[in-house]
């Protein structure tokens, strides 16, 4: 009997290293998990709009970051066969139970005057890192609905912020007033069912408890599409998400 | 008998000069609605009545002190020119009219042949504004300008220091320019004179002269002196030849309070003088040569209650003020006149639109100044009651229904020694834009 | 006569003993405020999109997201009623905002909480904590100079502009977040929008102004160097002439 706490202490030691594993921008762990699996690809079809490149001559700092190559909008960047990155994929409905925020912080880079990630999703009280990495004036402007706001001027180099948002809530965006051509989108959602698409159009929605749900994805250009998914335990089900370029 | 008929002869004649010089209704201006984006409801209690916040703006010299008052600040297209009028039916009955055939009742109905008021205002500078209204544009008449000025505000950066140049109304406890009735037997104490008095100075008449204001934030506390030459005097021969006088100082309190939620109590007097002779040709009076001044002078208080939210008030006034006018204005006179008289004033606003209102007005003559008077010659007892309802309002315009009836009872007035009424129906649309 | 008078004295002692509300503002009194004051410009629905918003620059306050620009409250956060009441006792210097200090200070209070029940984040959120401002210190050359080099180490120019003038190299793409254009404001103006007081200064830039461009630097700027910043804007305003 004297062996129990130390087997909780080491199981909940583990679950906070995995955590602790998991990037806050792609799927966390679940608490109870699953073993379903669901990989989604994202492709765009049409013709893309041509990539548009970011003046930042208001700027000269940022100008200076960018001397030899040109940075490109990421509003819509494709890979081959017309994978679209960037991409928010998640399960809107369908999941039940509490799942728990993780304490390990997504983070939020201002650097060369561009944000990185563009594009991410954070569970509801999971910590925001917002770091300057730029020796320039940047305002980190979130415009949430659901969620408080907050506008914070981060005016030194590798100045620290860490912001939570409490609510589960659809993307919305994120801009620096200084520098309009910066933006950002953040997904805040109560469940870790969410990840961004990468350079392939791929996303691995894992840990997934059986069931049917109601899976999203979306793109700050071309909108939503949802589909319905059901997987059975220790299932794997391949989607795809198709988007149109007009 | 006969001096007796020479009194009522000249109370008749004061009289039809009275209502002859009666100012016209002023004004609702929607051009500063325009140009501050407020609808009309933001500085009327009901329109024309202003509230608190209209009442303070027009302190302000027009201005709302935010960095928007300068001309230059509004868009070019801007004019400063609002128009009001009333078209209307208006029925008039006079019991007791001396004719040929006898004792008669006159009756009159028609839709008037109204006039029109131009209401140009606005600031010329930062502090600086002005009023002008022609007024008349009827068939037969010419125009007239009842107002026209200009105000120096917050001289020195001072609320307490505002001088307005020019012909204005003065500060009257109740504006008769800013009121809910039309027809003209109300506000009876503002031109009342005793009986025989040759004076025809009327407090609810423009006066050209300067007028100092001062007033605190939000205009709570304020004064008000006008010194002026008096209206329609023939003593004209400079600016101050026949000098009148008239002030005004009132003090508001607001209350947290769904009961009563405001009062304000205010105190008022006035001394004008007038000619009591004349040069003379072939025995007709050379104008503007009267000499031998004499005054008559008013002292009164006023009170205002609002009852209920602010914002859709019952507002109750109460107006008294005794008057005096001197012996040698009222011809065959052996001693002073005076008399009191005011009104009590009743307007409930239950919706933005709608404003029913009362008013009685009352006069009682004192000491008259021919002994052989009756006591209660030429007393009086009026009573209007009306309704305003807006159709609609906005920052450019509105229009609405007005329907009032009043009644004026004259005592001993008629060529017989009996009483005179005077019964007003009023009908009509009045707008503004 | 005299029985008018007694009736008229006898109702006042009556209604002012009779009657003393609560403190807090009454929502449904206030939408009859709403409807005499504020509806022109801020809409039947409280959109700010009333009859006069087209003309009006900045536009009037869109009260369905539950932000406001003047606050004691951190960046993002719901104002006090406090900060609402005093927007509304002394208006927005420099926009159609008029001064409505004539009114009741209950009917202010009444229209505050009409305004509350036209956003959901008056019920899911509470006001945020208010910034305490430490006691002003005196207004040297000193001071002003410290608050000069603060203005550059917080890169305030990059908007506002080298001499404050609102015309820093940001100034041309700002916007609010209802799109509208919203250009930084001119310190060389003399009046300030939101109150010329040190304490109205020192809040805009320790909390930011909620919807528009201007950011909270609460966390950079410490309470001394705040007034420091402060005596330097108000050295900046004070080389125009005020209009009262």
């Amino acid at each position: 009997m004297r062996r129990w706490p130390c087997f909780a202490i080491a199981a909940a030691a583990i679950t906070l290293f995995g955590y602790g594993l998991t990037p806050g921008n792609r799927v966390a762990a679940a608490q109870a998990a699953g073993t379903a699996r669901i990989v989604a690809k994202v492709v765009l079809t049409g013709t893309p709009p041509p990539p548009a490149r970011l003046q930042m001559n208001a700027d000269p700092v940022c100008a200076k970051k960018h001397q030899t190559t040109a940075v490109l909008s990421q509003t819509v960047e494709t890979g081959a066969d017309g994978a679209l990155k960037n991409t928010l994929v998640f399960v809107k409905d369908g999941v039940t139970g509490a799942y728990p925020a993780p304490s390990t912080p997504a983070t939020l880079d201002q650097v060369g005057c561009v944000y990185t990630p563009h594009v991410f999703g954070v569970m509801a009280g999971q910590p925001v890192q917002i770091i300057n990495s730029d020796p320039t004036l940047h305002n980190i402007h979130p415009m949430p609905v659901t969620n408080a706001g907050f506008n914070i001027g981060m005016p030194i180099e590798g100045m620290k912020q860490t912001r939570v948002f409490s609510k589960a809530e659809a993307p919305f965006h994120v801009k620096c007033d200084v520098h309009p051509w910066m933006s950002a989108y953040i997904g805040v959602f109560s469940h870790p069912f969410f990840g961004v698409s990468n350079e392939q159009g791929e996303v691995e929605l894992k840990n997934l408890p059986a069931g049917t749900f109601q899976v999203q994805a979306w793109q700050e250009k071309y909108g939503a599409l949802t589909q319905s998914v059901t997987v059975a335990v220790g299932e794997t089900r391949q989607i795809t998400f198709t988007f149109k370029a007009s | 008998m006969i001096r007796r008929s020479r009194v009522l002869c000249r109370a008749g004649s004061a009289l039809v000069l009275m209502i002859l010089l009666t100012p016209s209704r002023a004004s609702a201006i929607p051009a500063f609605a325009r140009k501050y984006g407020l609808s009309c409801t933001a500085c009327h209690e009901a329109w024309p009545a202003l509230n608190d916040f209209g009442r303070a703006f027009r302190d302000s010299g027009y201005q709302m002190l935010e960095g928007k008052d300068n001309p230059t600040t509004t868009a070019p297209g801007y004019i400063p020119l609002s128009i009001r009028l009333t078209p209307h039916y208006e029925l008039n009955m006079a019991t007791n009219q001396q004719t040929d055939q006898g004792m008669k009742t006159l009756k009159s109905g028609s839709i008037s042949d109204i006039g029109l008021d131009l209401l140009m205002g606005g600031t010329l500078s930062d502090n600086v504004s002005f009023l002008v209204v022609p007024t008349g544009f009827t068939s037969g008449e010419g125009v007239s300008l009842e107002a026209a000025w200009v105000r120096f505000s917050n001289l020195g950066g001072s609320s307490w220091a505002n001088l307005k140049v020019g012909k204005h109304d003065v500060d009257l406890p109740r504006a008769s320019h800013r009121t809910w009735t039309l027809s003209q037997t109300g506000y009876l104490i503002y031109g009342y004179h005793s009986p025989g008095s040759v004076s025809v100075y009327d407090l609810g008449e423009n006066q050209r002269g300067v007028e100092w204001v001062g007033h605190d934030r939000g205009s709570f506390t304020r004064a008000a002196v006008s010194v002026f030459n008096v209206q329609g005097s023939p003593g004209t021969r400079s600016a101050f030849d026949t000098p009148g006088v008239y002030a005004h100082v009132t003090r508001e309190w607001l209350f947290d309070s769904s009961g009563l939620s405001a009062f304000r109590i205010g105190g008022f007097g006035s001394y004008a003088t007038w000619p009591t002779s004349t040069l003379t040709e072939d025995n007709e009076p050379i104008p503007g040569q009267g000499g031998d001044l004499k005054g008559s002078s008013k002292v009164g208080f006023d009170a205002h209650f609002w009852f209920g939210p602010n914002v859709t008030p019952a507002h109750l006034i109460v107006v008294f003020a005794h008057g005096q006018d001197n012996e040698a204005l009222i011809p065959d006179a052996t001693r002073d006149g005076t008399f009191n008289g005011g009104f009590v004033e009743l307007g409930y606003t239950p919706t933005l639109r709608t404003t029913v209102f009362g008013r009685y007005d009352v006069i009682r003559n004192g000491t008259q100044g021919v002994p052989d008077n009756p006591q209660n010659l030429n007393d009086k007892d009026a009573e209007t009651i009306g309704l305003r309802h807006t159709f609609n309002f906005t920052s450019r315009a509105e229009y609405a229904l007005h329907a009032e009836f009043s009644t004026m009872r004259t005592q001993l007035a008629a060529a017989d020694g009996s009483d005179t009424r005077n019964n007003t129906l009023f009908l009509g649309i009045d707008f503004a834009f | 006569m005299r029985g008018i008078w007694c009736t008229g004295l006898g109702l006042v002692l009556l209604t002012v003993a009779a009657s003393a509300d609560e403190q807090a503002g009454n929502p449904a009194r206030g939408k009859a405020v709403y409807g005499r004051y504020c509806v022109s410009c801020h809409g039947e629905r409280g959109d700010g999109a009333g009859e006069s918003a087209q003309y009006a620059m900045p536009r009037p306050r869109d009260f369905r997201q539950g932000t406001f620009k003047w606050r004691s409250t951190p960046t993002g956060s719901l104002p006090l009623v406090s900060d609402l009441e005093r927007t509304i006792r002394d208006g927005v210097y420099w926009t159609m905002m008029p001064s409505w200090y004539p009114l009741s200070r209950r009917a202010r209070l009444d229209v505050i909480a009409y305004l509350q029940t036209l956003s959901p984040r008056w019920k899911a959120d509470q006001p945020g904590e208010p910034l305490a401002i430490p006691p002003e210190p005196s207004r040297t050359a000193e001071s002003v100079a410290r608050g000069r080099a603060i203005y550059d180490m917080q890169k305030c120019a990059q908007c506002h502009g080298d001499q404050g003038a609102g015309d820093g190299p940001s100034a041309k793409t700002l916007a609010d977040e209802w799109g509208d254009p919203d250009p930084p404001f001119d310190l060389t103006k003399g009046h300030m929008k939101g109150g010329s007081t040190g304490e109205n200064l020192y809040l805009v830039f320790m909390t930011g102004l909620n919807g528009t461009p201007m950011p909270s630097f609460a966390e950079t700027i410490k309470p001394d160097e705040a007034w420091d910043l402060v005596h330097y804007m108000q050295s900046l305003g004070a080389r125009k002439p005020t209009t009262p």
